[in-house]
């Protein structure tokens, strides 16, 4: 009489004749057996959340703590927690942006296994973020020209990239961007001041631009921490809402690059929108403002 | 002194004789540079013989009878253009195609596009969405790319590499419009850019594509145009080092066993007059690369050449 013992031992015996694939088969079920339970416990590899997933996209932190961030803190904690991810561009600028700001940063695989102070950051390359004001006097989406509607144009909806300005500005950059300056101020044709800018019609204008726009900049001063430019890609004549697109080169806070576009209706508001930039990079600074070196102090 | 009248009355006919398309004023292009040589004259004739419509900016023969070589262009559609746009794009404007721009897409409805739900709003580093070159492509015909069936030694040196030709949006910012057609005062003249791609065909070959279709950075170089700069497409933002090209319009084309670049800048003042269809267009100009340098071999001045469509 054969018993089911002797049946199974056969078997094995059978499919694992020596000690070595005894031996294999062994780890390849234990294996199986903690996949298993690593699947049961977390959801296996396909069950990540997809807010988590948007946030590291996005190069949310969240996870910061301890008295550099206790200005953001939330109640009950020490640090910004979710609703102010916390992004470093250098040492001198450390943001917590409101979440409602839609900042992005690069992606990162996860958050610093410790983040206690701003020297626990990682530099990002670039932050991206969004203000929203209403310099437009309600302007709508319909006012914009026809061929960009499709592009859910918000007027005053103004997108900002702010990146650490690695090299600064050196001599022979302020040269060169006064030579650039100099040169769109000799090809101008009906050059007029617009709120403190001057603003022209480039000579001729690059085939890009058939809406026909117009370039503007601030006359500096030596002692101007900043260099501001833009262009206008609609005609302020046909169009109610135009688009500016706007790099500013500045010595603020150790020298930064930041670009910013919008659809707005009036372009005399540009350097309110500029200041409105400067103003919430300020207040969502971590860096005390001593340790600054702002504008007038760079 | 009846052989001086004699040789008087000769001259004029002796020099017609020497380069009748240099002063055939029927003609669409006459020679300024290049007089003899061969692929200078072949493809002065090829020039001459070609349909040229809207306007020659917009695109120059590739490819002629024998000993031209036959070019056969592989044209791309959305799908193969969607994964190269980024690369353009940034190339162009940063010199450094893996530079990241970010863009901000908000929800439709205007109670989701800030910190409500903010699944719904999106940040996205593609410059392009296929629905959108679809539309500039097929519809409004402001972009055309294509590559070639086989590799091009456009090196003279014995390795073949992958080109890519981009002519339209992509290059400049905005869709500008279809290349030689008159919008208003203004005539768009869709520049044209050649990249030497990477092995696989998905990315740029920076070091090559500068290399060979990049403006020569020393200013003595031969293959540099000193009457004027190129365009800068797209205005790069400050801080940013752009690309630059050779010419606006960039070409190729094969003769008697050697690859050449053919070139063409918009008109100085193309948008500046009341009537941009008048300007004078640029010369046309060939160089060849070489043992690693450029230099120009042949230059054509239209004379005759279509306008832009109004």
């Amino acid at each position: 009489m054969i018993g089911l013992n002797d049946v199974i031992r056969r078997a094995v015996s059978r499919a694992m004749p020596n000690w070595r694939e005894k031996f294999s088969w062994g780890v390849m079920a234990a294996a199986i057996l903690l996949f298993a339970g690593w699947y049961w416990r977390y959801g296996g590899p396909w069950n990540i959340d997809p807010k988590k997933d948007a946030q590291l996209a996005n190069g949310w932190v969240t996870n910061c703590s301890g008295p550099d961030f206790k200005k953001f803190a939330q109640v009950g904690g020490v640090g910004p927690g979710p609703p102010r991810p916390v992004f470093k561009i250098n040492d001198q600028l450390v943001l917590a942006v409101p979440k409602g700001n839609w900042p992005s940063a690069g992606r990162i695989n996860h958050e610093p296994y410790k983040c206690r102070e701003i020297s626990d950051l990682p530099n990002v390359p670039y932050l991206y973020f969004v203000i929203q004001g209403n310099w437009s006097g309600g302007a709508d989406r319909k006012d914009a020209p026809l061929d960009v509607r499709d592009k859910k144009v918000i007027p005053d909806a103004v997108t900002v990239r702010v990146e650490h300005y690695r090299t600064g500005l050196s001599p022979s950059d302020e040269v060169a961007m006064d030579q650039v300056v100099s040169k769109y101020d000799n090809k101008m044709a009906d050059k007029h001041d617009v709120g403190g800018l001057t603003c022209g019609r480039f000579v001729p204008t690059p085939p890009t631009n058939e809406q026909g726009g117009q370039l503007c900049w601030v006359q500096r001063t030596s002692s101007d921490p900043d260099d501001l430019r833009m262009k206008t890609a609609v005609d302020e004549k046909k169009s109610p809402l135009v688009f500016v697109d706007a790099t500013n080169t500045s010595k603020r806070y150790g020298g930064l690059l930041v670009y910013w576009q919008v659809w707005t209706s009036d372009l005399a508001h540009a350097r309110d929108i500029d200041q409105a930039i400067w103003n919430s990079l300020a207040e969502w600074n971590l860096v005390s403002e001593p340790e600054v070196r702002t504008g007038q102090n760079y | 002194m009846r052989l001086c009248l004699f040789v008087l009355t000769l001259l004029p006919l002796i020099s017609f004789g020497q380069d009748p398309t240099a002063t055939s004023s029927d003609q669409q292009f006459a020679m300024i540079k290049g007089q003899g040589v061969p692929v200078c004259e072949a493809y002065l004739e090829l020039l001459n013989q070609s349909s040229l419509e809207p306007t020659p900016f917009c695109g120059r023969p590739e490819t002629g009878p024998v000993p031209f070589a036959p070019l056969e262009r592989r044209d791309l559609g959305v799908d193969d253009i969607l994964p190269l746009f980024n690369y353009v794009w940034e190339f162009l404007r940063f010199n450094d195609q893996h530079h990241v721009d970010k863009f901000f897409h908000p929800h439709a409805d205007p109670s989701k596009q800030y910190g409500v739900d903010e699944s719904k709003s999106y940040w996205s580093a593609d410059v392009e969405t296929a629905d959108g070159i679809t539309q500039i492509r097929d519809v409004l015909h402001r972009m055309s790319v294509w590559t070639y069936k086989t590799p091009v030694d456009i090196g003279n040196d014995g390795m073949p590499v992958r080109l890519l030709v981009w002519q339209g949006y992509g290059v400049p910012e905005w869709g500008g419009g279809k290349c030689g057609v008159v919008y208003g005062r203004d005539v768009s003249y869709n520049p044209q850019r050649v990249f030497v791609l990477s092995t696989d065909g998905k990315t740029i070959d920076e070091a090559q594509t500068r290399a060979i279709f990049g403006m020569p950075t020393k200013p003595s170089s031969k293959a540099r145009d000193t009457a004027r700069e190129p365009l800068s497409y797209p205005d790069p933002p400050a801080g940013a080092k752009p690309f630059k090209a050779l010419a606006d319009s960039i070409g190729i084309f094969g003769y008697d066993g050697r690859y050449y670049i053919q070139t063409e800048n918009t008109p100085a003042s193309h948008r500046a007059g009341p009537d941009p269809v008048q300007d004078e267009p640029p010369p046309v100009k060939v160089f060849l690369r070489e043992r690693g340098h450029t230099s120009q071999v042949c230059a054509f001045r239209p004379q005759n050449v279509p306008k832009p469509w109004r």
